[in-house]
């Protein structure tokens, strides 16, 4: 038998759970970090996440949709972490993307220094492609929320990264 | 595009293989244990001292420090007692050659700093910002530290009038629903004029001179009459030895504290007005006046009660020792004074400080020592402090310098010479001391290296900021008193100077906004949301493009009013005018800019205040009055005083 086959949800779509994470852990690893600026706090949500899709009683229809519950999850499960201040008083970390990657960023920097709130709708907005209509559904709020909080987080980018096209 | 490149970003963060296989792991493993919140004492597990600045070998073990030693308070002393302390201390008064070296660098100097008029708030009930209702409108009040304590100010209202010190002149406007008419102007004659209080048809006006033989300053409580609006007219004044300190209005009791220096080299026992505080001219009775035991300047805190509807002078006190920060609730004032404490090993000096505090009894008839306590470190300010359910809680930070000398020379030449190199570190810590003062419970070595910026208590919480490139908010659990809590410490680039709770959950912070390296780069509004304190998170925050606000130093430059939603400060960027900045908050969207507009007048304008009564909103400064809608802050017009 196939890792993995056991305990599979048998309402996935015909997918196994293993195959679900290889095809969705990545895009739920970077939602995570982009709101909790560590991969520690990045990789926790990650695990639960997964152990929750696990667990839960969905019926999913699409692939589409199990990634769209797995991104509600994502932002639901990040705003609860209680380990975080911890980890970074008693360990010291700093932001370790930068350090880790030894890479530069164009503009995920400044993207980060945004509050969270802003931070999430600019990534389902620029990384996801999500619309507005579909950010304020994952998000639990309403479509002009989303939309200001956009216009903000664009406002504050475009004066941080001077002459930056922002499209539409 | 933007587009583009965030995504081509997002290609650097990646799950590490090592990390994948082992949440892979847990997925096909019985089901993970869910993780138990933990709280602890977080001394612990706190990374060991850095030492900065010149590192030096050392063969000798650095002494380490025991509690610090206890002063104690010695009431109604004699006219002798004093003489007797005062010539010693007078005479110690040239400072040693260590000491000139500990203090060259610095030590403990911002205790002084931040202890002058400066008073912020210490929490007691959650003050909004409006308190009564004149003729049944909303109006505001001076952003006040404890309920039913007012602190004097430069700007006054009662609900109708605004009362405003300009230039040397008292100016009375009748705001006249939003049509500010201006009623009177008198001038104060030439002190120097501090801030007010006002009670009912009463006045009291604070100042400075200086006086007599040798120009020694004196602080003065001068009362009007405001029966006739047009016409306020000086009913008595009450003048005391020293410089202005702080001050306290309870129950229309006016409570004046300054500071009375002894400047003079030669005192004689039969002279006591040379060497005690005066209050009109008379020395001080000798029953009225305590000493610090071991006191180290000659210092007196002179506190005098001046019934503000008879302008009379009801009752005084005065410590010899000194004061540097002052708290005061309804019932009690607590005043702490900074000592060093050194202790020398060979050629090394090791020197911290440490913080006497001082809990007086005030009523309008006697003001009584109470106790007396010591704590590590100084406090910042006097929102540091505050009294909960007969416990004081106190904030500081203390700094640990080492003072190595080395000797050049043979010891006969002038040119032998006594270098020292220094190094220093600080940490900061809080304590919770019961009504005698004696600490029952504490939570040191936080933040190592880093200095207290702002510190906020709210009844069983306490939040404070430390800095030196990041700023960690730290919230502390005071539900035990033995025994205080860390919950939360969030950690965000910039630091607040300045905390003020903003109703159900939210923690407002007027700050600095600074790069992950701390370089600061302008100022910045900051809501935390507190509703979690273990997982406390930055909300909302907004640069404001300025350099320079009051508000980060004097709470009263800003007004903070959750229930009115209203948020106003003025700022500037050198070189430019000064500007009004109104902001609100909404919980879904974050801060929300209401009105910004340049003010009339000089552009370097300081010292402005904010007013509301009923629909208005009024920006007084010293050259004028501007009103604008509180509905929507459109400017309505500008009154020239």
């Amino acid at each position: 038998m196939k890792e993995g086959e056991l305990l599979h949800n048998n309402n996935l779509c015909g997918m196994s759970i293993d195959e679900v994470f290889e095809r969705y852990h990545t895009a739920v690893y970077r939602l995570a970090f982009a709101r909790t600026k560590n991969r520690f706090d990045a990789e926790d949500v990650l695990q639960t996440v997964f152990l929750k899709l696990m667990k839960t009683d969905t019926c999913f229809t699409e692939p589409e949709h199990i990634k769209a519950w797995l991104i509600k999850v994502a932002v639901n499960t990040s705003k609860n972490l209680l380990t975080s201040a911890w980890n970074r008083l008693t360990e010291g970390i700093k932001d370790d993307y930068a350090m880790d990657e030894h890479k530069t960023f164009e503009v995920y920097n400044e993207v980060l220094r945004l509050p969270e709130k802003y931070r999430t709708v600019v990534h389902l907005y620029y990384y996801e492609g999500y619309s507005c209509a579909e950010i304020a559904a994952i998000l639990e709020t309403n479509d002009s929320t989303v939309k200001t909080r956009l216009k903000r987080a664009r406002e504050r980018l475009e004066t941080a990264l001077k002459g930056e096209d922002f499209g539409v | 595009m933007f587009k583009d490149k965030y995504k081509r970003d997002n290609e650097n963060i990646n799950l590490n293989d090592a990390s994948k296989e082992a949440i892979k792991q847990k997925l096909f493993e019985a089901p993970a244990k869910r993780r138990i919140p933990f709280k602890g004492i977080i001394a612990s597990a706190v990374a060991a001292c850095l030492v900065i600045g010149t590192v030096f070998a050392v063969n000798q073990t650095i002494p380490t420090f025991t509690a610090a030693p206890e002063k104690t308070v010695v009431a109604s002393v004699t006219y002798d007692d004093i003489y007797d302390s005062m010539k010693g201390i007078i005479k110690k008064r040239q400072p040693g050659l260590l000491d000139s070296l500990v203090e060259l660098f610095g030590f403990g100097g911002m205790a002084k700093d931040f202890a002058q008029e400066n008073e912020m708030i210490t929490e007691d009930a959650i003050i909004e910002g409006s308190a009564g209702t004149a003729n049944g409108t909303d109006s505001s009040t001076t952003n006040n530290q404890v309920a039913g304590v007012d602190e004097a100010d430069i700007v006054k209202n009662d609900g109708r009038y605004i009362y405003s010190i300009s230039q040397g002149r008292l100016i009375i406007t009748d705001t006249n629903s939003g049509s500010p008419v201006k009623v009177s102007e008198t001038s104060l004659g030439g002190n120097n004029v501090i801030n007010m209080y006002v009670n009912g048809n009463r006045l009291a006006i604070i100042s400075t001179f200086y006086e007599g033989y040798g120009s020694e300053e004196k602080t003065c409580v001068a009362v009007y009459s405001i029966d006739n609006k047009a016409a306020p007219f000086l009913m008595a004044k009450v003048t005391q030895s020293g410089s202005y300190h702080n001050s306290r209005m309870i129950d229309g009791t006016v409570y004046l504290l300054s500071n009375y220096y002894v400047y003079k080299d030669i005192i004689h026992r039969d002279k006591p007005e040379e060497y005690v505080p005066c209050i009109n001219s008379r020395p001080i009775e000798a029953e009225c006046i305590s000493m610090i035991k071991g006191f180290e300047q000659p210092t007196y805190l002179v506190i005098s009660a001046v019934d503000i509807l008879t302008a009379q002078s009801t009752e005084k006190s005065a410590v010899l020792g000194g004061a540097e920060n002052v708290y005061c609730t309804s019932e009690n004032l607590y005043y702490t004074f900074t000592s060093y404490n050194s202790v020398k090993k060979g050629n090394i000096q090791t020197t911290e400080n440490s913080t006497t505090i001082v809990k007086l009894a005030l009523s309008k008839d006697e003001i009584k020592n109470v106790a007396t306590g010591t704590v590590k470190g100084y406090p910042l300010n006097q929102f540091s402090m505050d009294e909960y359910e007969g416990n004081l809680r106190i904030v500081t930070t203390s700094d640990e310098t080492v003072v190595e000398e080395t000797y050049y020379g043979n010891g006969f030449a002038a040119s032998d010479s006594i270098v020292g190199s220094v190094s220093s570190s600080s940490s900061n810590s809080l304590y919770v001391l019961d009504s005698e003062l004696k600490v029952i419970g504490k939570l040191e070595n936080l933040a190592k290296d880093e200095r207290v910026y702002s510190v906020r208590f709210d009844k069983n919480v306490g939040y404070f900021v430390t800095f030196r490139q990041v700023d960690p908010l730290f919230t502390v659990d005071l539900t035990d008193p033995e025994n205080p809590t860390l919950m939360s410490a969030l950690k965000i680039p910039g630091f607040s100077e300045y905390m003020h709770p903003y109703g159900d959950g939210l923690l407002f912070g007027f700050g600095k906004e600074a790069t992950e390296s701390g370089s600061v780069i302008g100022l910045k509004l900051s809501m935390f949301d507190v509703s979690d304190p273990y997982n406390v998170t930055e909300a909302d925050f907004e640069p404001i493009n300025s350099d320079y606000s009051d508000a980060s130093y004097d709470h009263k430059a800003i007004m903070v009013d959750a229930k009115k939603d209203i948020i106003a400060f003025t700022a500037y960027r050198y070189g430019n005018k000064a500007e009004l900045y109104i902001y609100g908050y909404d919980k879904e969207i974050g801060f929300e800019l209401k009105n910004r507009s340049v003010i009339e007048g000089e552009s370097y304008l300081t010292n402005c205040r904010f007013v509301y009564i009923g629909d208005y909103f009024y920006l007084v400064s010293s050259f004028g009055i501007t009103t604008f809608s509180m509905t929507d802050f459109s400017e309505l017009g500008y009154l020239v005083f």
